[in-house]
């Protein structure tokens, strides 16, 4: 079916195909829609879901960690201050091996106070050993959300799909969607796994100095394991909805010379940017992360192999050289560059992008900068 | 005294029958004693104030109370004040 719809509405509009046993979640901007709208699904008797409408965010994940350890099939979600109470439960249900799913609508975290999107809110759970989705538009948050509920359910590492604050979650936009039947297929029937009230298994056990560096290093290794279950799971989807995802996203890259990395929507600017650049002959190329966690590095080291990279970060890491994905990035490719933008939702639109890719195209440029500072605004 | 494991499961999840091996017994200073079995026939419930699931009934008969894992807390002691009482080990 085709709608006209925004991101926060995709999402929970996936989940009512899907139909979680449970959904326990705090609304938070820019994600309340799907709180909204998906607790309306359960008023009109759409799904059968145990909604529980916490009183916070570290209350809403440790009712989807238990209902997870009790054998359901669980779905949250949250953004920026929100996901920031969340994190000591994030570690937990990493840890746990606890398969769930949670939608992230990505916001600044303050102060000072802010609403609109920058990734310092999904970079804070980076480490925690979830896996981690960026998306680019309504139709990849969608098709993502159903993916996630099967690739979190196969490696038992809980899922994190990520849209950009208002860009995503409030853009509206037509998109194909799946019957519900096609949905429900594709998802499958929950598989069963070890849990608290079948199979009497004690979960969050302490372990010592005797065995969790062997915990943490089996942790360690089914993540960087897991880029296998998501290709095999996007393939799958492939076959029948005809949309292919990656781990990554490029365009031009196979004779490009200067290549520009970016996340989510941003991704856009700068593909039609590089595609009009491309008429005109210029060999530029981009490239959009989008499993962040677990991170394809020898792909891209080996894509990236001898070009000019300048990696936009939408976020910072106060003190290091680079900001987040300039980190990852630094060593590939023959010259790095890597440039702050956007923070706050300070807007990058295809103007921006031009402006951008033109400066790195002229002439020499610092190897680390903000873009977009205003000139008229004393600090 | 704690077993050397040699297998930890994903997450260091273990099965509960496990944790029969951590007798927490002896951290007891004080041991609850139970004045009145008839009176703990009509109170089933302390058997889930025990963290320790250590009050057992039996066919919905007060039984025991098992000290190799009472830990002493003394929260039945508390919430039958009549029927059980503490005492210093």
């Amino acid at each position: 079916m085709r709608a006209l719809i925004n991101g926060n509405y995709a999402v929970s509009y996936a989940m009512m195909q899907i139909n979680p046993d449970v959904c326990a979640s705090y609304p938070i901007t820019p994600q309340t829609q799907i709180i909204e709208t998906f607790s309306k699904y359960v008023a009109d008797g759409k799904v059968t879901t145990e909604n529980i409408l916490a009183e916070s965010e570290h209350s809403a994940m440790s009712a989807c960690i238990g209902a997870s350890a009790a054998g359901a099939r669980v779905f949250t979600a949250t953004a920026s201050q929100g996901l920031a109470y969340m994190i000591e439960v994030i570690y937990i249900a990493a840890g746990l091996r606890l398969p769930m799913t949670m939608v992230v609508g990505n916001r600044g975290i303050g102060a000072p106070l802010l609403l609109h999107c920058d990734y310092s809110d999904s970079f804070l759970a980076r480490d925690s050993g979830w896996i981690q989705i960026y998306c680019k538009d309504v139709q990849e948050v969608y098709d993502t959300t159903l993916m996630a509920v099967k690739i979190t359910e196969e490696t038992k590492i809980p899922v994190m799909v990520m849209m950009d604050g208002f860009y995503t979650t409030h853009g509206e936009q037509v998109i194909d969607t799946l019957s519900t039947k096609q949905a429900v297929n594709f998802v499958g029937k929950k598989p069963k796994w070890p849990n608290m009230l079948d199979s009497k298994i004690t979960f969050g056990n302490v372990s010592l100095t005797d065995s969790n560096i062997e915990v943490r290093e089996r942790q360690w290794r089914d993540l960087a394991n897991s880029s296998k279950s998501i290709l095999g799971i996007q393939k799958g989807f492939e076959k029948f909805s005809k949309r292919n995802y990656g781990l990554y996203e490029s365009y031009g890259l196979k004779d490009a010379n200067t290549v520009f990395v970016t996340m989510g929507s941003s991704y856009q600017a700068i593909e039609l940017t590089c595609q009009e650049l491309r008429k005109k002959g210029k060999k530029v190329g981009c490239l959009r992360p989008r499993v962040y966690r677990p991170f394809p590095y020898n792909e891209l080291r080996a894509e990236l192999k001898g070009k000019k990279i300048i990696v936009l970060d939408r976020a910072i890491s106060h003190g290091a050289e680079f900001g987040p994905m300039g980190l990852e990035f630094q060593g590939m490719g023959r010259e790095f560059y890597n440039v702050v933008y956007g923070i706050g939702g300070r807007d990058f639109g295809l103007e921006e992008a031009k402006d951008l890719v033109g400066k790195f195209l002229k002439g020499k440029q610092k190897k680390f900068q903000f873009y977009g500072l205003r000139k008229d605004l004393k600090n | 005294m704690v077993k050397e494991i040699k297998k930890v499961d994903l997450g260091a999840r273990i099965l509960a029958s496990e944790s029969e091996e951590y007798q927490t017994g002896s951290w007891r200073k004080e041991i609850p004693v139970v004045k009145d079995k008839e009176e703990m026939n009509k109170h089933v419930e302390i058997a889930l104030y025990c963290p320790e699931a250590a009050i057992v009934y039996v066919g919905g008969k007060y039984s025991h109370i098992d000290y190799k894992f009472c830990k002493g807390c003394g929260i039945c002691a508390n919430y039958l004040k009549k029927v059980i009482e503490m005492k210093r080990v």
